[in-house]
């Protein structure tokens, strides 16, 4: 019998030691009870007078809870993974693994499966103790915070895949976590700032504006989640509204497709640099 | 071998880069000058330049484009016929309304207009816009309207109560 | 003449039906009739029982469904009862009221035209007094149009527009034309275009439902309207206000108003507006002033309202004045008060509402904060100036400018508005707005993804244990091309350049089965690499075979005939037993033989230790049971002693001694000569990347002590030892 490339229990003998090596990381969990104590305390802000509470809605609360996630979820995502290959490679362990009878690609996928798993875990718990806490105030449907879920898992997967991208770029672990650092304060602050900069000197039409905000993932994942919220983006002003009447009944799916894009690309631009690295 | 792949990732990379550089560029259209155009109205988005109500009807919508560049855009022809009544001419330098059947841009001043209390328009102004005179003559005649000109549908709107 | 006798003979067949006919009680009065529609007769159409009835007549109409339209022209009571069906069959209106003080009641109306220049409508009124009452209208394009009827009462009917279209093109729900004192009380309209009522005065619309529409109420030319008890839910705008004066607007619900403008209430140049009690919430915009109030001494007064997570509670446009905003509760609207295109808002009264984001205090209880409240958040100010810049908001970045504008508060921007008598606790909520329901679902939801999230993390400990798996390894066994064959390993002009280095430089070599073959050299010999190289590590030039499969194309096959022992062991934080487990399922390796190995090498007391508490001896003997986990036919050992004690050393290399003499293939770096005397056949001496000599363990002693010969090949390895 030939010896495959892709061997599925290969792959996930790898993936499940990676997983359990994540879940010891205390990282992972200070990320994921930071945001659930997060939600929880906003949700208690949200309930200061018990007959407001019912009025639910989307206020500040929701809209903070988009604000932790932006900060949370990549920041989760982007250590998780610029450390799974360059923490190994600077122990040694990962010549090592190289050497078993273990492909490449089982090594990085098992890998990328193990580390998925785990921000996986930390955010369903995450989500699940805030869902929990928010329940007794009834402040919110199901479908729109289930979609802000899976919408945060798949932002979680797109930092993770550019983590990965930097984990297979450094030799040092440390590098790779200093570099992870900087590529989050990118996305999340100075592209905002340039953005603001860019529409208070240029105005550019909304189109640009558009075409510009889609280009961060962070931003992308904000206008999905908002639209699961409520099903419009004309909350956005402007740049929403173009939005949805560009792309009218097809604005989720274009967003999801951006989402899944950039996971692919960043996994598989990762998968690359990993196979071609030397060792 | 090895430089090919390294080649192929940063083509990858290359690809995305232009994907989205063609994106920003499909959204600056650059506006074309000389001759004015009408604006592209987002019927059931936009709002009325005067009164603020969400355009819904093509058949009504009407828009001047003004001697400084400024477009404005109404949800009824009686809107934009009272907005730039007799007294403000000077600042209107191209009209632009939609003709009643074929519901296509016309220029508003070459246009016919027939007022008729029995028309049905968005802000109740009952003014109804034709590219051709007999549609206009026909029109008139089952809606129990006169057929006036630009000039004349300018003096005659009125606000308030009709 | 004719007609008497018809109402006569109606009147006849009604008492032999045995149906209940009312008779004029007063004896004054003229005989009140009752003439019966049904299917079954007496009358088969509506028309000719209203052609039939004298002024003042009731019609009964009894089930059935009854096509084309209908006018009805004579002041008569239309009752019906069990849902009759009036169906217009797509044309035109389906039933016109023209005469004052008919009642009708109790009616399907649905199939009118769909020209919506014609006002093709469910129920037309023409006439005063009209009641129209407890119908439902679907699937027609104008729900009821009142048209200069004044008077009239639109009273618990039920209306939708026209599914097929969108709400632009469908009609309106209600409308009004002229037509004032009507009442508009407890009905229901989904999904059409507008309720309009336009230059219609002293109009009254109470406790109606309006949902999914476009405008919930529009107003135009109408004075002294009033809105009271209503909910309005999902519409594009709920109220919409214009040219009117006295506008009252009370006790109303309006929830998820979120269309392209999207204000819960708007009002453009009206005056005498008096808004009170009521809640707007989880609107784009809670309300919207535009030339409001528009005549100097008219007033415009926003009471004890509720504004909750709105987009932006009250948006003015900036010449906007006069206006008071009293007792209100800004509640969690993401910008509690916007103006459009920027400027303040001190030409209006704000005075003790509850603003949610007032941080101030209450020292001496008086319910009233001690300081003013200022709205002046610097990015509202940048969105009131440059909208677009909406686009940003949700994001960090917003919270990170607000942060800095706290910190130098140089850059921040003037106050919007003062209050200067904020409150400091909410206004009740009234009893009146109900909560959305959702919370126990949400429980579960939470209680579920708290499940995954333990069910996730838990694959990290589930293992699969079906005979397959933990049965003996067979599947990525070593499996030789040609087992008959005598070379192990063969390796023909492998090259390696990492940049301006050559690493490895035209190297070739062969190792027979059951051969031991050491490659001898300085640290920076190339030994490594070409045991990386061996290993499919690296890339290199030149052909590399191990059990004649060649390495470039079959990594994963070389390297499950190999047994590979690095120089230093580096090890995953796992306990003995999980180290061995997880490379043992790496190569498909049950338990039964991971505890041979165990056993065989002295650490079976150990296996719960974690790996990092083992010395440095026992390190080196785990490294090795890993390699011979899969019992392949060639060991791989890098140094294989270097890190070792004297003891440790003499053991370990027995160890090996004993696998060579079981007829393992021995391929190891070295550059210690007990190592290479004890196991080796042959020697390979490398030196800068190139094979420089071939010798027996005795030639290379020799070469060794001699002082003169070969010493270029050996001045670098300092620590080798001659005993």
């Amino acid at each position: 019998m030939p010896h495959r490339t892709l061997e599925w229990s290969s792959l996930w003998t790898i993936a499940q030691r990676e997983l359990g090596e994540a879940l010891r990381n205390k990282w992972l969990w200070f990320y994921a009870v930071a945001f659930g104590g997060l939600a929880l305390a906003l949700s208690q802000a949200g309930v200061a007078s018990a007959g407001y509470a019912g009025l639910g809605g989307f206020g500040r609360t929701a809209a903070s809870l988009i604000n932790a996630l932006l900060l949370f979820v990549p920041l989760m995502g982007l250590s998780v993974g610029a450390g799974a290959l360059a923490a190994d490679r600077e122990r040694g362990t990962l010549l090592y693994l190289l050497a078993q009878p273990v492909s490449r690609a089982e090594v990085f996928w098992g890998k990328a499966l193990g580390a998925a798993l785990a921000v996986l875990t930390a955010l369903a718990l995450g989500f699940g103790l805030a869902g929990l806490g928010l329940a007794p105030t009834a402040a919110g449907n199901v479908a729109p915070f289930l979609g802000l879920a899976a919408y945060s898992l798949l932002l979680a997967f797109v930092s993770l895949g550019l983590g990965f991208i930097l984990s297979a770029l450094t030799k040092r672990a440390a590098t790779a976590s200093g570099a992870a650092l900087l590529l989050w304060l990118g996305l999340v602050f100075a592209g905002d700032l340039g953005l603001i900069g860019t529409a208070l000197t240029l105005r550019p039409t909304p189109a640009v504006l558009l075409t510009l905000l889609l280009a961060n993932p962070l931003q992308v994942f904000k206008l999905a989640a908002i639209y699961s919220l409520r099903a419009t983006l004309d909350t956005l002003g402007a740049v929403g509204q173009y939005a949805t009447y560009r792309f009218a009944d097809q604005l989720p799916l274009v967003l999801l497709a951006l989402l899944l894009a950039w996971i692919v690309v960043s996994f598989g631009l990762a998968a690359l640099l990993f196979q071609r690295r030397a060792l | 071998m090895r430089q090919n792949k390294v080649m192929r990732a940063w083509r990858w990379r290359g690809w995305v880069v232009m994907v989205l550089a063609a994106l920003a560029l499909a959204g600056c259209s650059p506006r074309q000058a000389g001759e004015p155009q009408p604006p592209e109205i987002v019927y059931g988005r936009d709002v009325c330049d005067r009164c603020g109500m969400i355009m819904d009807e093509p058949r009504f919508a009407a828009a001047v484009v003004l001697a400084d560049g400024q477009t404005l855009k109404y949800d009824d022809l009686g809107e934009m016929l009272l907005q730039h009544g007799t007294a403000a001419r000077e600042t209107v330098r191209a009209w632009f309304v939609h003709d009643y059947h074929s519901e296509q841009w016309v220029r508003g001043e070459k246009a016919l207009y027939v007022i008729s209390p029995k028309l049905r328009t968005p802000m109740g102004f009952g003014v109804a816009a034709f590219a051709e005179r007999p549609d206009a003559e026909a029109f008139a005649a089952t809606m129990s309207g006169t057929v006036l000109s630009l000039e004349e549908a300018r003096g005659k709107v009125k606000g308030g109560h009709p | 003449m004719r007609r008497r006798l018809v109402a006569l003979l109606g009147l006849v067949l009604g008492l032999a039906a045995g149906l209940p006919t009312v008779v004029g009680a007063a004896p004054s009065a003229a005989l009140t009739t009752v003439l019966v529609v049904s299917p079954q007769g007496p009358f088969t159409t509506l028309a000719a029982a209203v052609q039939a009835a004298r002024e003042g007549d009731t019609v009964e109409v009894r089930g059935g469904v009854y096509r084309g339209s209908l006018t009805v022209a004579k002041t008569v009571r239309l009752e019906g009862v069990g849902w009759p069906v009036l169906d217009g069959g797509g044309q035109g209106t389906v039933v016109t009221l023209a005469a004052p003080d008919i009642v009708f009641r109790g009616f399907e109306v649905r199939g009118s035209g769909s020209e919506p220049h014609l006002d093709h409508a469910g129920i037309t009124v023409t006439a005063p007094r009209v009641v129209v009452e407890g119908n439902r209208l679907r699937d027609v394009l104008f729900g009821i149009f009142v048209a200069q009827a004044e008077s009239a009462v639109i009273r618990g009917n039920t209306v939708t527009s026209k599914d097929e279209y969108d709400l632009g093109r469908k009609g309106d729900g209600l409308r009004l034309w002229y037509s004032p004192r009507v009442l508009i009380e407890g009905n229901t309209v989904s999904a059409t275009r507008d309720v309009v009522i336009w230059y219609s005065s002293d109009v009254t619309l109470r406790d109606n439902l309006v949902q999914d529409g476009r405008y919930g109420v529009h107003l135009m030319y109408c004075d002294r309207v009033t809105i009271e008890r209503n909910r309005l839910v999902n519409n594009s705008v709920g109220i919409y206000t214009m040219y009117s004066s006295g506008t009252w607007v009370r006790e109303n619900v309006i929830r998820g108003q979120r269309g392209p403008s999207g204000y819960a209430l708007g009002f453009k140049d009206a005056d005498n507006v008096e808004v009170t009690h009521n809640a707007l919430v989880d609107n784009r915009v809670g309300v919207f002033l535009d030339g409001t109030p528009f005549t100097p001494q008219s007033y415009s007064r926003f009471e004890a309202n509720v504004l909750a997570f709105n987009d932006v509670g009250v948006i003015l446009q900036p010449a906007v004045h006069n206006n008071t905003f009293a007792g209100n509760a800004f509640w969690e609207n993401v910008e509690q008060v916007g103006v459009q295109g920027g400027g303040q808002l001190e030409r209006n009264q704000w005075q003790g509402n509850y603003w949610s984001d007032y941080t101030g205090f209450d020292a001496n209880e008086d319910g009233r904060g001690d300081t003013p409240y200022h709205a002046e958040r610097t990015f509202e100010h940048l969105t009131d100036r440059e909208p677009r810049l909406r686009a940003l908001l949700y994001s960090p970045t917003v919270q990170a400018i607000e942060f800095a504008a706290a910190a130098f508060p140089i850059v921040r921007p003037q106050p919007k508005l003062t209050d200067a008598t904020p409150l400091v606790q909410p206004p009740d909520v009234a009893a009146f707005v109900q909560p959305t329901p959702g919370g126990e679902r949400l429980g579960l939801v939470g209680a579920g993804l708290v499940a995954l999230g333990l069910l996730a993390g838990g694959l990290a400990v589930w293992r699969r244990t079906s005979p397959g798996q933990e049965g003996h390894a067979t599947m990525l066994n070593c499996l030789p091309r040609d087992t008959a064959a005598a070379v192990a390993v063969r390796g023909r002009g492998i090259t390696k350049t990492y940049g301006e280095t050559q690493a490895l430089t035209d190297v070739s070599f062969e190792v027979r089965h059951g051969e031991a073959v050491a490659l001898w050299g300085a640290n920076g010999a190339g030994k490594t690499t070409l045991i990386k190289a061996l290993l499919g590590l690296i890339e290199t030039d030149g052909v590399i075979e191990v059990e004649g499969q060649p390495v470039g194309q079959a990594g994963k096959a070389v390297r499950a005939c190999i047994g590979y022992v690095p120089q230093e062991t580096a090890f995953y934080d796992l306990t003995v037993d999980g180290t061995l487990a997880f490379y043992g399922r790496l190569k498909k390796v049950g338990a039964a033989r991971r505890g041979d190995l165990l056993a065989r090498l002295g650490l079976s007391e150990h296996r719960r230790k974690p790996v990092a508490a083992l010395s440095g001896g026992l390190k080196q003997r785990l490294a090795l049971a890993l390699a011979l986990l899969a019992n392949p036919p060639i060991l791989l050992l890098d140094e294989p002693t270097a890190s070792l004690d004297v003891a440790g050393r003499r053991d370990y290399l027995a160890l090996l001694a004993e696998l060579r003499r079981e007829g393992k293939t021995l391929l190891f770096a070295s550059h210690r000569l007990d190592e290479v005397e004890t196991l080796a056949d042959r020697v390979l001496i490398l030196d800068e990347g190139e094979v420089m000599a071939e010798v027996t363990p005795a030639e290379l002693r020799r070469q060794l002590t001699s002082p003169v010969t070969l010493s270029e090949w050996l001045t670098p390895a300092l620590d080798f030892e001659v005993e």
